[in-house]
């Protein structure tokens, strides 16, 4: 019965791989792409990959890798909605700054991407004349390009938008990396230490032996030299802790910066002033509003329905009832945290002088720069952790190393 | 070292930095200065031994009366070649001296940009020497002697056949997975040594990711060469076989040299590309956009910017494709320690005659 079991689960991946074979759809014309019975090849191939997969590789013990790794290919591959839309975004920005007709512009390049059946809808309402903001509205694409483009829907300033959002991720771009950089290989360190503490658990196995064959226990050995670090200190279950403690802290403090920056908690918190990032973002979108002559409410209306970063949008919607009541716009902005007083003062006179969207603009690169001082701080802490990490290791390599050794001269003295 | 004076085409010496060798080239004709005297005065300052060796050979060759187009022309190894199809593809243009600079530029940020992938590489192929290692030393140093242990006691408790195979399954699956990893280090390993060597490569472009930044930037070369020569009004079919010189992508070069001879028979570039589907599907659009007032050239520096922009798009893409390897590889770690104590429950399962 097992090797029936084996045989069976074996051809349904074989079978899984033919059909997925013969539903590859990149560098295949659109129609052939959107055709139905491609769709349902490419379902039933991925079902008798993964079922079949999962049941063979239980026999290897790697049934759940297995699952892993097909996540990781298709993550790899790139045909992730968010990767998608990225793509079609590209191709947007493209077709604006060179006047070129959008619409066959986003067919050729979802026909390319080989995901035409994903977009099927969207190529439908395309060739149904649908408006470039409900196009943008479909894609997944950063928070900030999105309130671009809503804001350029009502300035008509599409070019100026775009060159904007491409000029604000430019600036980010170098020191997001080191951040991100830093951080993860402080997580490839920590994956090291389980590593060395398995190697290391060993050796020192070995060692008990030497100290055993000179008539020594490694506890003697310890107290011998006096270590007297408490017996806690070194149990494996609370390294075991630490270790997913810390591992699990990074990959989540990256997964939340990658959601909306490092001043997301920030901007949730009501009481305190909003993120460097959401401010700078917030400046920007109303200096190129005022610029192109909008009200500040017609620009808070914009914000709210598409804002910029993830936490903001409860303290714009303030700000805008608050204008609404009949406050001072700055007044509002200050109160709902958005601007410091100095930033209000600063606005409030530029605007007595004319001077509005200049400042805006100017204060928006201050915070913008301010948020990327402040990034690169973190990856300075990362490359101390780092280094830390390091010493100790090696310090506790050696005075251990060392000690049994010690022990051994001490005993044969 | 002598220079060597016969009618033969001279070999330049392996290891010359051709980047170096074309952008002096370039700079010498852009700025009209005597080429033999310029090069072997280059040559003096350079530190790179065998870099100074070819530009003396090359100054050594002009004096003799021969043109850069044909010492390079003559040229076999594929390193020059580059340069080479550089200046013939210059030598097109009316302004050769200018256009060759502007396309040593281009050759140079290409070049680059290939480099950088070095950078985005670098975490993925440490994350995976890590597992990898961690993988052998666990599997070498704990689970085969606790296998052996388990094929003892199955011995000794007379077990039926499929534990054994159960078994040698769980090694064979160890195995596989221990050489698949070992094949991709070895491809990570080759792009991280020479990215640029493995553009030549037709199965570079069909990994996953990488090879698509390969295309795209092969394909902004393409574009802003084109750009370029069909500006200077160069006949369609010779830019197309120029430029056919000079990409490395291998189905974009085939295309273009069918596409060049198909230009010789007088069919217009749209009429060529609208029915290859080797040209990719933007490419095609933006080329051949009917409804559009822009000039072939100014179209062809659009489709390059727009590639351009999808390669630097997929660049800033790695760091969020490198938080699945961070977190497959925290996973990978969690398995190879679960994998001993799921072989001590299945040990204990044995002994308590659970399985079987």
């Amino acid at each position: 019965m097992f090797y029936e079991k084996v045989a069976a689960m074996a051809g349904l991946c074989v079978l899984g791989l033919v059909l997925l074979d013969l539903s590859r759809t990149r560098n295949v014309p659109l129609s052939r792409q959107l055709s139905w019975g491609r769709v349902w090849l490419r379902i039933f191939g991925w079902a008798c990959l993964f079922v079949g997969g999962f049941f063979v590789g239980n026999v290897f013990l790697a049934g759940y890798s297995l699952v892993i790794i097909l996540v990781v290919a298709a993550a790899v591959s790139g045909r992730t909605p968010s990767w998608g839309g990225q793509e079609i975004w590209v191709t947007i920005a493209a077709g604006i700054r060179h006047q070129l007709p959008i619409p066959s512009l986003v067919e050729a390049a979802v026909e390319e991407s080989g995901q035409a059946a994903r977009y099927r809808q969207l190529l439908a309402r395309l060739r149904a004349g649908m408006p470039l903001e409900e196009l943008v509205r479909r894609l997944r694409i950063g928070r900030p390009e999105r309130t671009a483009l809503a804001l350029a829907t009502k300035t008509g300033r599409f070019d100026e938008a775009i060159e904007k959002a491409r000029e604000y991720r430019s600036a980010m771009w170098d020191v997001e990396e080191l951040f991100t950089g830093r951080m993860l290989l402080l997580l490839l360190l920590l994956q090291g230490v389980p590593a060395g503490a398995f190697m290391f658990a060993r050796i020192s196995g070995h060692f008990g032996l030497i100290l055993k064959d000179f008539g020594l226990d490694a506890q003697t050995a310890a107290t011998r030299f006096g270590l007297g670090v408490p017996a806690w200190f070194f149990s494996p279950g609370l390294l075991a802790y630490i270790w997913t403690a810390v591992s699990f802290g990074i990959v989540v403090g990256i997964l939340l910066y990658w959601l909306g920056g490092r001043g997301i908690l920030a901007d949730f918190w009501p009481w305190s002033r909003c993120s460097l990032r959401s401010r700078s973002l917030i400046l920007m979108t109303l200096g190129q509003g005022v610029r192109s002559g909008l009200s500040f409410t017609e620009i808070f209306d914009v914000l709210v329905n598409h804002p910029p970063t993830l936490g903001i949008r409860g303290r714009l919607l303030r700000t805008l009832e608050a204008m609404f009541r009949g406050d001072d716009p700055w007044d509002a902005m200050r109160k709902s945290g958005i601007l410091s007083p100095a930033d209000k003062d600063l606005l409030a006179a530029s605007q007595q002088l004319g001077e509005l969207p200049l400042s805006l603009e100017t204060l928006a690169r201050l915070h913008r720069d301010r948020y990327s001082a402040a990034l690169r701080w973190w990856a300075v802490i990362g490359y101390l952790a780092i280094v830390t990490l390091f010493v100790l290791g090696a310090m506790i390599a050696y005075a251990c190393c060392l000690g049994t050794l010690l022990a051994i001269i001490f005993c044969l003295m | 070292m002598a220079v060597v004076m016969g009618n033969q085409p001279l070999d330049f010496e392996p290891g010359a930095n051709w980047d170096v060798i074309s952008d002096a080239l370039g700079r010498t004709v852009e700025a009209n200065l005597p080429l033999p005297t310029t090069l072997r005065a280059l040559a003096a300052d350079l530190d790179d031994r065998r870099t100074a060796s070819a530009l003396k050979r090359i100054a050594a060759r002009i004096e003799r009366g021969e043109s850069l187009d044909a010492i390079f022309s003559k040229e076999k190894s594929t390193k020059s070649r580059p340069v080479g199809q550089l200046l013939h593809a210059a030598s097109l243009t009316p302004q050769p001296s200018e256009t060759l600079n502007r396309f040593v530029t281009i050759m140079e940020d290409y070049t680059s940009n290939l480099r950088n992938l070095r950078t985005a590489l670098s975490y993925p192929f440490l994350c995976l020497t890590l597992a990898l290692f961690g993988a052998f030393v666990i599997s070498a140093g704990w689970l085969l002697p606790n296998a052996r242990d388990i094929v003892a006691m199955e011995e000794e408790l007379s077990l039926t056949q499929p534990v054994r195979l159960r078994i040698e399954l769980m090694w064979a699956g160890n195995l596989v997975s221990l050489l698949i990893g070992i094949l991709v280090w070895g491809i990570g390993l080759l792009i991280i040594l020479g990215p640029v060597r493995m553009s030549r490569c037709s199965l570079t472009y069909q990994l996953p990711m990488l090879g698509r930044y390969y295309a795209y930037l092969n394909l902004s070369l393409f574009a802003k060469v084109m750009a370029h020569l069909t500006q200077s009004g160069v006949e369609l079919s010779k830019a197309l076989e120029a430029v056919a010189g000079l990409v490395s992508y291998p189905r974009l070069r085939r295309a273009l040299k069918e596409a060049a001879a198909k230009a010789a028979e007088s069919a217009t570039f749209d009429e060529i590309v609208r029915t290859d589907q080797r040209f990719p599907a933007t490419l095609r659009t933006f080329v051949t956009q009917s409804g559009s007032k822009l000039s072939l050239s100014a179209r062809f520096l659009a489709a390059a910017d727009f590639f351009e922009d999808r390669a630097r798009a997929l660049w800033h893409a790695a760091p969020v494709l490198l938080m699945v390897f961070a977190i497959l590889g925290l996973i990978m770690l969690w398995m190879t320690y679960a994998i001993p104590l799921m072989m001590w429950i299945y040990w204990i399962q044995l002994l308590s005659g659970l399985a079987g």
